[in-house]
Order: structure tokens, then C-alpha cells, then sequence
């Protein structure tokens, strides 16, 4: 039994003199303390002292086993015979095999997992490899591909050395990659200006364009850097040649991928390479290409047949026929121009005149006179009448020449017309004599002796640039005496040839 | 698999890269139907070892006929790039002289609207 104090400030003591001394408060945790120190623990010390009895023990025996681990470690007296597990409980049994039951179960669910993911993933690469290969397949139906040593990845190879040996052009291996999607790409890098500009694949726009489409624009892609490569080979030799010195050719000019030559009197021409996109549709182009192409990778000749002189000789023809060509086209429509086909370094026309069908009878049908230039010679050939070129030289026969560059191309109209008019008196002539007149033939005229001695002549005159028929006519009558004292002169201008056979059957009433 | 004659090489050696997802893809059925914690079922499993079998087999002797089947390879023995130069080049002229049809055309066209 225990008597709580009354809270009630009691008296400690009181001194003789009267004055109380009261005990000092008690704080907040004094009071506690306090009352901790009431609470009965005195079956607790029971459970508590049994406990530390128990661990006591324990440690004692640990510390023996701690001495014989230690005395058996170092060897010295005691080695293990032997030891037993101890033998598992029932339920011990039981929670293992359940274990390891569940363990099992485990790596099968993860290595089905581990199967499916497997083959997902070899599925998807398939079929990335499926479209890098079809692609790949698809290319090399048309291009040489290789691969690198040690499987390192594939290139295409543009270049061919079997015919002809030069340096392999810089561009001519291009590596075959993968892009984001797996997919084969094919980049080309930007390169200085003497090769072609190309435009990056593989980029994400392209997204919407199949497989099928994008094969095709790479073969594009491939053809013109082939062309390219082709471009540069030319160019290569053509330098080469250029700077042999020769006597069709000279150079007069040489920059990088620039070639100045002149070819002849006055003209000059350049050769350069240019970036792709400069468009130029120049047929010489296309000509100096082939023409180095079958020489030089075809038939493979001897590098010394000069195929630069024959090609810039075909150039100088061409300039040349030009300025024929512009020259017969002056006289059309007096007289019909039918171009023929031509090869490189020949050009030829002809120039007729077709005689009406009123008047036409058996025989001719049309005057022609053919004009055949070779390299910068021109020659006229005239059906009929002599040719009066030939009367020029001396000679008579039908075909001759005009040898010269320039100097005689001005004479060339008045020649052909004056072949025409030749021809047309051969007709006249032709045709009076079958009418019965009788008639005489001189250079450009025809001649009728009338019944007083006088002589009447139909005289032709060229003039190429009468606008209104390049050949006209003169009548003149003369006397017939050598004197000529009384001659008389018409210009008749322009007459047709029906005008022509009608006056010649004028002729006839006058004659007979 | 397909007879020889049906398919070509690559389409028959494509063929049994899918085999081979197959049989992984049968792999992992069966392990997660061993994995099922009520037991597997046993038609199931025996359905996949079987067909497992029965694919290995199929793509072992697809293998060897390919292999024994692949002939030597030899490159480029008949390079075309120098006749396709030609061809390029021929492609050219076309161009160059389809443009003058058309200028002439253009110039023929000219007249008639004059006539």
C-alpha cells in the first residue's frame, strides 16, 4: 500500500521565529521519474533474468565452438573428420522441393519469353534483309557490285578498265549503305566542279516513295555518274591530243576543264566540263562523245589516229555548210532546195526547177544541179548543160569544182543561177529545134536568125539578189553585122517558163 | 517446302529464315506451356514438338540442296558498261533530235497560222 501525498503545500518546518519554510516545487520531469519509479517491474525482472540467463549460456557456448574453429583453422591439433547436415524437417522438405518447383516454372516462362522475343526480332530483321537484298539483287542486274575485304559492307563499282587503261576516276567506287529503316541508300558525296552534282537520298520526305521507285532512282543516280565517269575519260583524252601539236588543230587556250582550239579560218570552239546542271544541247556534245567512245573503248585503235582533228574537222565542215546552206536558201522559191543526208564531214543539195505540165513532153521533167561539199570544198554538178564553171576552166565536162574556203563563197549564187539559166537555154534550145526553129546556143543566150538577117536573142541575166526572180531577160535584135550598128535592147524581167515557150513559139511565126 | 521448280534459290532460302522464326516462335510456346502453373497441356505440346521436328528437318534438307546446288561465283564476266555508254549516248541523240522535231513542228505550226 502505497499513500499518494495530498497535493497540499505542507509545511517543512517553522522557525522559532514564526517563519515557513515549504519544500522546493517539484519539476515536470522529476515528477515523471517519479512515477516511473513506482511502476512494479517486478515480473518483468523474472522473463528478463531468464533471458539473460539463456544468452549468457549461449555465449559461452559460442565462444567454446569460436576456439575450436580457430584451433582447427590453424591445424594444429584437430583436422574435420566429417559433416552431417542436419536432417530437414518434413516441412523443411516441402518448402524447398516448393521452391525449387517455382524457380523452374520461372526460367521456363522467361525463356519462352526469351524464345518469342528471339523470334520477333529475327523477323523483323528478315525482312529488313529482304528489302536490303532485293534491292542489292536488283542492282546488280545492271551494275558491278563488290564488297570489301572481310565483309565489311558493299560498294558498287562504275568504272571498266578491260579495253582501255587509264586512272580509275576518283568517283567511281560508291559504298552501298543502310539507311534509318534498314533499307539500301545509295550517297554520293559533293565533289569539286569538274564532276556532276547530285541530289542526297534516303532523306525522310521520301517516305512515301516504294521500294520499286526508289530502285529506279538510284539506277538514274547510277547512270549519270556513269555518264559522268564516261564525260571525264573524254575530256582526258581529248586534253591529251589537244596538246599534241598538230596542223588541224591548235590550241589557244587551256584552263582547268577548259579547252580553247581554233579550227580553221576564224572559227574558234571551246571544250569544257561542266557541272550537270548547266544543260547544253549542243549536237557536237553528243558527237565528240561518240566519236571517242568507238574509238577509244570500241574498236580500241591506235591512240594516234587523231580523233580530236577529225572530230574538230567535222565541226569546221558544219560551220561551213552552214554558211552554204544559208546561201542556196537565198534562192528558194525560184528554185525548189532538197536537202540530203549527210555524214560527218559531207554535206550535199540539190537545186531544181520542174517544167509546168502544160508544156511538159516526153523526156526531162526538171532541171536539177547538185551541190556536194567535202570537209571546205564545194563542187556543183549540173544535169545537161555544160557546166560553166567548166566553160571558166576550159573545160566542158558536166561535174566540176569550186576549190576554196571563203574567198569564192560570195561567187557561189551567181555560179548556180547561171547554171540554172545554162540550162534552161539547153532546154529552150531543145525544144525550138524539135518546133522546128532554128536556133544557136552561146554562153547565157539563144539566138534566131529571122528571115532579114537579123538576129533576135533571148539573153539570161542573175542576179541573186532580184527579189523578184533571180534570172531575168534581155531581147536584143541585131543587125547581124559585126558592127551592130542598129541594136535594139528590151528587158523582158522575169519570165516564167511557160512566158519562155510561148515566146519561143512567138519565135516560130516570126521565123517561118 | 516447295518443289525446286516452283520458286527460285533466294525465294526458297527466304523461305526458311521464316521456318526458323516458326521454330523459335514453337520454342517459346512451349516453354511458357511448361511454365503454366496448372501443368502443360499435353496435346498442345506435342502438336509443337512435332511440327518442331518435323521444320528442323525440312530446313536441314532445303540447306543442303542450296549448298550442294550453288554454283561458283563468277563475277563480271561480261561487263556491259562499255555497250551501255553506247546506249547513254544513243539516249542523247534521241533527246537532241526529238527537240528539233519539236522546234520544226513548232515552226510548221507557225505557217499553218499564217495560211
Amino acid at each position: 500500500i502505497s499513500l499518494d501525498k495530498l497535493p497540499i503545500k505542507r509545511l517543512e518546518s517553522i522557525e522559532e521565529f514564526g517563519s515557513e519554510r515549504f519544500p522546493s516545487d517539484v519539476d515536470y520531469d522529476e515528477k515523471r521519474v517519479n512515477l516511473i519509479r513506482r511502476i512494479d517491474f517486478a515480473w518483468a525482472v523474472w522473463q528478463w533474468k531468464s533471458l539473460v540467463e539463456n544468452l549468457q549460456l549461449a555465449h559461452q557456448e559460442l565462444s567454446v565452438i569460436i576456439d575450436l574453429i580457430n584451433t582447427v583453422e590453424t591445424n594444429d591439433a584437430v583436422t574435420v573428420a566429417g559433416m552431417t547436415r542436419p536432417k530437414p524437417l518434413p516441412n523443411e522438405h516441402l518448402s524447398d522441393l516448393a521452391v525449387s518447383t517455382a524457380t523452374k516454372l520461372q526460367c521456363f516462362r522467361s525463356l519462352g519469353k526469351y524464345f518469342k522475343q528471339s523470334a520477333k526480332a529475327l523477323e523483323e530483321q528478315i525482312a529488313r534483309e529482304a528489302r536490303f537484298y532485293g534491292a542489292l539483287i536488283r542492282l546488280q542486274q545492271n551494275w558491278k557490285i563488290k564488297q570489301h575485304r572481310g565483309n565489311e559492307g558493299f560498294y558498287i563499282d562504275l568504272f571498266d578498265n578491260s579495253l582501255y587503261n587509264s586512272a580509275r576516276p576518283s568517283m567511281s567506287t560508291i559504298p552501298v549503305e543502310h539507311d534509318a529503316a534498314g533499307m539500301l541508300t545509295v550517297n554520293l558525296p559533293r565533289k569539286s566542279c569538274h564532276t556532276l552534282q547530285f541530289e542526297f537520298l534516303g532523306g525522310p520526305a521520301k517516305d512515301h516513295a516504294n521500294d520499286d521507285e526508289r530502285v529506279k532512282e538510284m539506277h538514274l543516280t547510277l547512270r549519270e555518274v556513269h555518264r559522268a565517269i564516261h564525260d571525264e575519260q573524254v575530256f582526258d583524252l581529248v586534253n591529251r591530243e589537244a596538246c599534241n601539236p598538230s596542223l588541224r588543230v591548235n590550241l589557244t587556250g587551256i584552263k582547268e576543264n577548259y579547252l580553247r582550239l581554233s579550227i580553221g579560218q576564224g572559227s574558234s570552239v571551246s571544250i569544257s566540263l561542266v557541272p550537270s546542271d548547266e544543260p547544253n544541247q549542243l549536237g557536237f556534245e553528243i558527237y565528240l562523245r561518240q566519236v571517242f567512245h568507238e574509238y577509244a573503248f570500241v574498236k580500241a585503235k591506235n591512240k594516234n589516229s587523231n580523233i580530236l582533228g577529225h572530230f574538230c574537222m567535222s565541226i569546221a565542215h558544219r560551220i561551213f555548210s552552214n554558211k552554204v546552206l544559208s546561201l542556196l536558201e537565198n534562192l528558194t522559191p525560184y528554185v525548189r532546195l532538197i536537202s540530203h543526208p549527210t555524214w560527218s564531214r559531207t554535206s550535199s543539195w540539190t537545186l531544181s526547177m520542174k517544167i509546168p505540165q502544160s508544156i511538159l513532153h516526153a523526156g526531162r521533167s526538171q532541171f536539177w544541179t547538185k551541190v556536194v561539199v567535202i570537209d571546205d570544198s564545194i563542187s556543183v554538178e549540173g544535169e545537161g548543160a555544160p557546166s560553166v564553171v567548166g566553160l571558166f576552166k576550159g573545160k566542158a565536162d558536166g561535174v566540176s569544182s569550186i576549190n576554196g574556203y571563203d574567198s569564192d563563197l560570195a561567187d557561189l549564187p551567181i555560179i548556180l543561177l547561171q547554171q540554172v539559166a545554162s540550162q534552161i537555154i539547153q532546154w529552150l534550145h531543145e525544144e525550138s529545134l524539135t518546133v522546128g526553129i532554128k536556133a544557136t546556143r552561146d554562153f547565157l543566150s539563144l539566138a534566131f536568125e529571122l528571115e532579114q538577117g537579123e538576129i533576135v536573142r533571148l539573153v539570161a541575166h542573175v542576179d541573186p539578189e532580184d527579189t523578184q526572180g533571180c534570172i531575168s531577160w534581155w531581147l536584143t535584135i541585131d543587125n547581124g553585122e559585126e558592127h551592130k550598128l542598129h541594136s535594139y535592147r528590151k528587158f523582158l524581167g522575169y519570165l516564167s517558163l511557160d512566158l519562155l515557150y510561148s515566146t519561143l513559139l512567138d519565135f516560130l511565126n516570126l521565123c517561118s | 517446302m516447295d518443289p525446286q521448280s516452283q520458286t527460285t534459290s533466294l525465294q526458297r532460302l527466304e523461305n526458311v529464315e521464316k521456318r526458323i522464326v516458326r521454330v523459335l516462335e514453337l520454342a517459346g510456346g512451349v516453354m511458357e506451356e511448361m511454365a503454366n502453373p496448372n501443368g502443360p497441356r499435353k496435346d498442345l505440346v506435342n502438336s509443337h514438338c512435332s511440327e518442331f521436328m518435323q521444320s528442323v528437318k525440312d530446313i536441314q534438307m532445303t540447306l543442303r540442296e542450296e549448298i550442294k546446288s550453288a554454283c561458283e561465283y563468277r563475277p563480271f564476266e561480261k561487263c556491259d558498261y562499255v555497250p551501255r555508254i553506247s546506249n547513254e549516248i544513243c539516249c542523247k541523240k534521241l533527246e537532241y533530235v526529238i527537240v528539233q522535231l519539236d522546234e520544226m513542228k513548232q515552226t510548221i505550226e507557225g505557217y499553218g497560222d499564217l495560211a
